[in-house]
């Protein structure tokens, strides 16, 4: 059974997104936010407004290779760079999985170049990869990519700035409200300590963003395995359980 | 509210300046089908049809070129199924000149009170996380002022959620991130 009722009848009304783990619209680092953030207050809504479905996908089809980035573009060969795993849950924070959504993933290729019109910065396009893959979840929450890891790549943000290595995410829970479009970081990199975008993140949530290498995950003679949960926002908190 | 015993969620960050890649590949013509498109609902769906567009500008006026907008709406039943041509959302990028369009169904209004709406996203490089908002139709002014969502926002910014009539079947709605005549973003 699918996740996605298509009435508000059967849907409760989503908690409040938890805006002290969420970065300030604008942020002095990043400097396309200074005139792109808006700085009115966000304006509260009546609960009724709080219970819009998210869009239907239930009769999008999403094959293996679409989650496969180092299968679903190749031209005449295999991509170049380390071959990755990334897999994990999709929860609500009440800890119920968030089953049958799709996660939609972008990035750059392994020298940090993106296939992109815009992107001119001057690395190789690989011909064998387009970084772009899907995958929905399982009845779990379960979901996993196999993929390409991604190169630093630098931009225009203030002199010498570089972005760390990072996979771009899109989902839904089950509300159209609860969208979380995020980015996923790699352990170790000595580029987040220096990344705004990176360091919008209030910094008790930034770990939430940082993949876990997992042995577990890692494929003996073919990839390293990193895990990533997602946690959307969950059910409105009822007045028994806060008690 | 008590946090406890809740999980924390994953913080957002800006869908950047490559998000077509992702989220809608058909713009840049890369070989991988695009989960949703511009078309909310086909020529089959039932009601009357509608092109919606406008644009988006930052602070200074500059248009937004690289703006991602999502729109989830009811059908012209007011129910939230999709089925025969109707999809019930869909995604636009914005163009060099910061222009969005839109081909959908009018949403009915539903209940006592709601008038007929769509509720957006916005999301674009320099935006940390998803602005959500709602276009009400200017042509619909006694039921938007009975409608609790649209009475929400301040009654002198109330009109940046009005689509204005541009032609048959044509509805204009520009998006103002920030500045004078900042569009009313809701906290969803």
């Amino acid at each position: 059974m699918s996740d996605f009722p298509s009435t508000d009848s059967v849907l409760p009304p989503l908690a409040p997104r938890d805006r002290s783990a969420n970065p300030a619209w604008i942020d002095p680092g990043y400097r396309s936010t200074a005139r792109r953030g808006p700085r009115e207050t966000l304006v509260a809504v009546p609960a009724l407004a709080m219970v819009v479905p998210a869009p239907d996908f239930s009769d999008v089809v999403v094959t293996e290779i679409d989650a496969d980035l180092t299968r679903n573009g190749r031209m005449n060969g295999e991509p170049l760079g380390e071959r990755i795993i990334v897999a994990g849950r999709v929860l609500d924070e009440s800890g119920r999985p968030v089953e049958g959504t799709i996660i939609e993933l972008w990035q750059a290729n392994a020298a940090g170049r993106y296939r992109h019109p815009v992107d001119d910065h001057d690395a190789p396009l690989d011909p064998n990869f387009l970084g772009v893959g899907r995958c929905r979840t399982d009845a779990e929450g379960r979901y996993r990519f196999v993929t390409i890891r991604p190169g630093a790549y630098p931009w225009r943000n203030h002199p010498n700035a570089w972005r760390p290595a990072h996979l771009h995410f899109a989902l839904f829970g089950r509300h159209f409200a609860d969208r979380l479009v995020t980015q996923m970081y790699f352990p170790g990199d000595p580029l987040l300590g220096l990344d705004p975008i990176f360091l919008s993140v209030p910094e008790h949530a930034r770990d939430r963003l940082i993949a876990r290498f997992d042995l577990d995950l890692t494929v003996e003679g073919y990839a390293l395995g990193y895990a990533f949960d997602f946690v959307l926002r969950g059910p409105a908190a009822t007045p028994w359980e806060s008690t | 509210m008590a946090r406890a015993n809740r999980l924390g969620q994953t913080p957002t960050q800006t869908v950047g300046p490559y998000f077509a890649i992702g989220l809608a590949p058909h713009r840049i013509s890369l070989p991988f089908t695009s989960l949703a498109t511009e078309e909310i609902a086909t020529d089959e769906a039932e009601g009357e049809r509608l092109i919606l567009t406008g644009q988006v500008f930052d602070g200074d006026g500059v248009p937004v070129s690289d703006a991602l907008i999502e729109v989830r709406q009811r059908n012209a039943q007011g129910g939230w199924e999709s089925g025969q041509g109707f999809r019930g959302y869909g995604r636009a990028a914005t163009d060099a000149s910061g222009t969005f369009s839109f081909r959908t169904v009018k949403p009915a209004p539903t209940g006592d009170h709601e008038a007929p709406h769509l509720w957006l996203i916005i999301q674009a490089r320099g935006l940390l996380g998803p602005l959500v908002t709602r276009i009400h139709f200017a042509d619909e002014a006694e039921r938007n002022e009975c409608d609790p969502v649209f009475l929400a926002a301040p009654p002198a910014r109330r009109a940046t959620l009005l689509a204005h009539s541009i032609g048959p079947g044509r509805y204009r709605f520009d998006i103002r991130l920030q500045g004078e005549g900042e569009t009313v973003f809701f906290d969803l």
